[in-house]
């Protein structure tokens, strides 16, 4: 008799918070609970839970303003916060190499995760605001990343297994150890960055090895290192890091407002790090654009449109620096 | 009878029950709401379809509710708006469903406006599916402003915003559009027709088309079109080899191509041209350049007078460079002829 009674009592359980089934939509709310199946009528509390019940290839909606805690994502996936409402995350997981993140990217290597909206705060600690370690393309927009000032986080680590398309728009980085690093030591980083703000980090942006990245009026300010860096220490030569900025801006950084960084080992004649500006303005830094610094091996270039403002620095050029006229 | 008047009767009541029912400026939807309603504030409707039938002509209907909402045909003027706070999603219902997200019938002069909407019509997987997010069929002036459409990227559904119409429609506006996942971001007659489409203008701003199986935007357009693209990015377009972040195509035998002006735009990372430019002897485009940024592609700028698969060949001009674009980083800069024009 009794077992009957607990049998009703869950099922009436279920039918109350909806039956708990995979969705390719599912929601959160301040007022939600993970008990729940993360409906529209019976959102759950957690970005955790509703990522658990949506499908391959769905979404996870933020219908109001609240902290929804960190996240695992492992699955192609959007998470969605509209404009006007607040998903705010302070606190952290652990990576698998126990790297703790406020959001951490494992996903397969053809999966497309989506962030949108989000807005991480975090106020004590070495976390990170999203490390990526595997995913096939990564959409973050509209989001505000702050880090606690610790200069061992980063606000985007990208570290991935395998290639990665990245494109971040509309977004922001600050207080952390390096605002942006794209780190191609395992495989190629493709990347796009539009009107995205860096700002008072240690090194804003730093790009490593295979990574082809185009950034467009995208701000790198108030950091306490470079603004924008490219440094090659792939020992192929064949592998360029590459970096191209189209009106951005590089102010007031403590080291070098743009850098192309020479390599760390010989690769003969080939430009293993190039950099380009074009109607960019780099000013207020300690350096303002530096290229190659000294003739022989491992070069790198910085190529400029003639088209800069490069002004009003300790130091505005530094190295040889190389005119494209355009097309 | 008697169970005629018991039915007519618990209508009466239901309708009295949500409001009487009427059509009106202003309708709402909701993801809570009812079809059995009126579609006002009070008592919205769960369909678009529902509520586009209560609008009156030029009116609006607006979402209350984040949430996934039903594919809908538009057939007069209307703005569909979904205000900030409101993740509404236009949505297809399985494998096999092969509607568009939202379809675009109205009258010649009628103006049409999507306003905040995200259409996801990647639950379409089946080959043949064939769905687009949106289907501008017939209509006077649409546009197209902050929405989000999302493909498949597995069968590749048809495209994010596909103008088909060989009569009527005058004018497209896209602004602030994110796009991925389709076979073509912005299709300009690529589907139809031996007549092409027929645009008075069409305008592209602020926009963003990538992940797409062929290309971000494919403008195969009579002459009377005049396409402005600016400001947008086209990257990470092509699933194998075959990848054009913008290719433009000669019109048809009777209709010379578009002009085309491309300025301040972002075309990286697509697999096989950034721009692609097709001529041929006659429909031959016209294809300006301006403050782009082409990268990171195999060929930067391809242009080909003629068309590379052989057939007749005019010859003619069709590609122009101002000199202040950035074509750097890509295997092959430019290969064929841009002629340089100076700046006013």
């Amino acid at each position: 008799m009794a077992r009957i009674v607990c049998t009703a009592i869950a099922v009436l359980s279920l039918v109350a918070a909806g039956v708990v089934v995979a969705a390719p939509r599912t929601f959160v709310s301040g007022d939600g609970s993970d008990s729940n199946n993360c409906s529209r009528d019976f959102p759950c509390r957690s970005f955790t839970a509703a990522l658990a019940l949506v499908d391959d290839g769905g979404e996870v909606v933020v219908i109001d303003t609240a902290g929804y805690g960190p996240m695992r994502i492992s699955k192609p996936v959007s998470i969605i916060a509209p404009p006007g409402i607040l998903a705010a995350i302070s606190n952290s997981v652990l990576s698998d190499d126990l790297v703790p993140t406020a959001i951490y990217v494992r996903a397969g290597p053809s999966d497309k995760v989506v962030l949108r909206g989000m807005n991480v705060n975090i106020q004590a600690g070495n976390i990170f605001g999203v490390l990526v370690h595997s995913v096939g393309t990564l959409h973050i927009e509209n989001s505000f990343f702050k880090g606690s000032n610790s200069d061992l986080a980063g606000g985007l680590w990208v570290d991935a297994l395998g290639p990665v398309k990245l494109f971040v728009k509309d977004s922001q980085f600050r207080t952390f150890g390096t605002g942006m690093a794209l780190r191609g030591m395992n495989a190629r980083i493709d990347a796009v960055v539009e009107r995205t703000r860096i700002q008072d980090t240690f090194d804003g942006v730093t790009l490593a090895n295979d990574v082809k990245a185009l950034m467009r009026e995208t701000v790198s300010t108030g950091n306490q290192g470079v603004g924008f860096a490219a440094y090659n220490g792939n020992p192929s030569i064949t592998v360029r890091t590459s970096l191209i900025l189209e009106r951005c801006t590089a102010s007031n950084n403590g080291g070098v407002g743009v850098l192309a960084d020479p390599a760390s080992i010989n690769k003969g004649a080939i430009v293993s790090t190039l950099v380009t500006i074009s109607n960019c303005v780099v000013t207020n830094n300690g350096v303002g654009v530096q290229g190659t610094t000294f003739a022989g091996s491992w070069p790198a270039q910085m190529t400029t449109r003639g088209n800069n403002t490069v002004r009003e620095n300790g130091t505005n050029s530094i190295g040889t620096i190389v005119s494209d006229t355009g097309f | 009878m008697r169970t005629t008047m018991k039915t007519l009767l618990v209508l009466v009541c239901a309708l009295l029950a949500a409001g009487i029912v009427g059509a009106a400026p202003r309708t709402f939807v909701s993801a809570v709401g009812s079809d059995l309603a009126v579609c006002s504030f009070g008592a919205p409707c769960r369909t678009f379809t529902r509520a586009l039938t209560f609008t009156d002509p030029s009116g609006e209907v607006i979402a209350l509710t984040s949430g996934a909402y039903d594919p809908f045909t538009i057939t007069a003027a209307v703005a569909i708006t979904v205000p900030s706070g409101v993740h509404a999603t236009v949505t297809s219902s399985g494998a096999n469903d092969s509607r568009n997200g939202v379809t675009i019938m109205a009258g010649a002069s009628d103006v049409v406006m999507i306003r905040g909407l995200e259409i996801d019509t990647s639950p379409a997987v089946s080959v043949g599916a064939g769905a687009s997010g949106i289907s501008y069929q017939t209509g006077g002036h649409v546009f197209v402003e902050d929405v989000t459409l999302v493909g498949n990227s597995v069968g590749y559904s048809k495209a994010g915003i596909l103008a088909e119409a060989t009569t009527a429609p005058r004018r497209l506006v896209v602004r602030n559009v994110v796009e991925r996942g389709y076979l073509v971001g912005l299709a300009v007659g690529l589907f139809c027709c031996s007549v092409r489409p027929d645009f008075v203008d069409i305008v592209v701003e602020d926009s963003q088309f990538h992940g797409n199986g062929y290309a971000g935007a494919l403008l195969e357009i009579k002459g009377t079109s005049k396409v402005v693209i600016r400001n947008s990015l086209f990257s990470g377009n092509g699933s194998g080899v075959n990848g054009t972040g913008i290719h433009v195509v000669r019109g048809d035998l009777v209709h010379p191509g578009a002009k085309v002006t491309l300025e301040d735009n972002v075309v990286t990372h697509n697999t096989e041209f950034g721009i692609r430019i097709v001529g041929g002897d006659v429909g031959e485009p016209i294809v300006s350049m301006a403050h782009n940024v082409v990268a990171y592609n195999p060929t930067g700028v391809k242009v080909e007078e003629c068309p590379s698969g052989g057939g007749a060949c005019g010859g003619g001009t069709i590609a122009f460079r101002m000199g202040n674009n950035t074509v750097r980083e890509n295997s092959t800069d430019s290969a064929g002829p841009v002629t340089l024009y100076s700046g006013f």
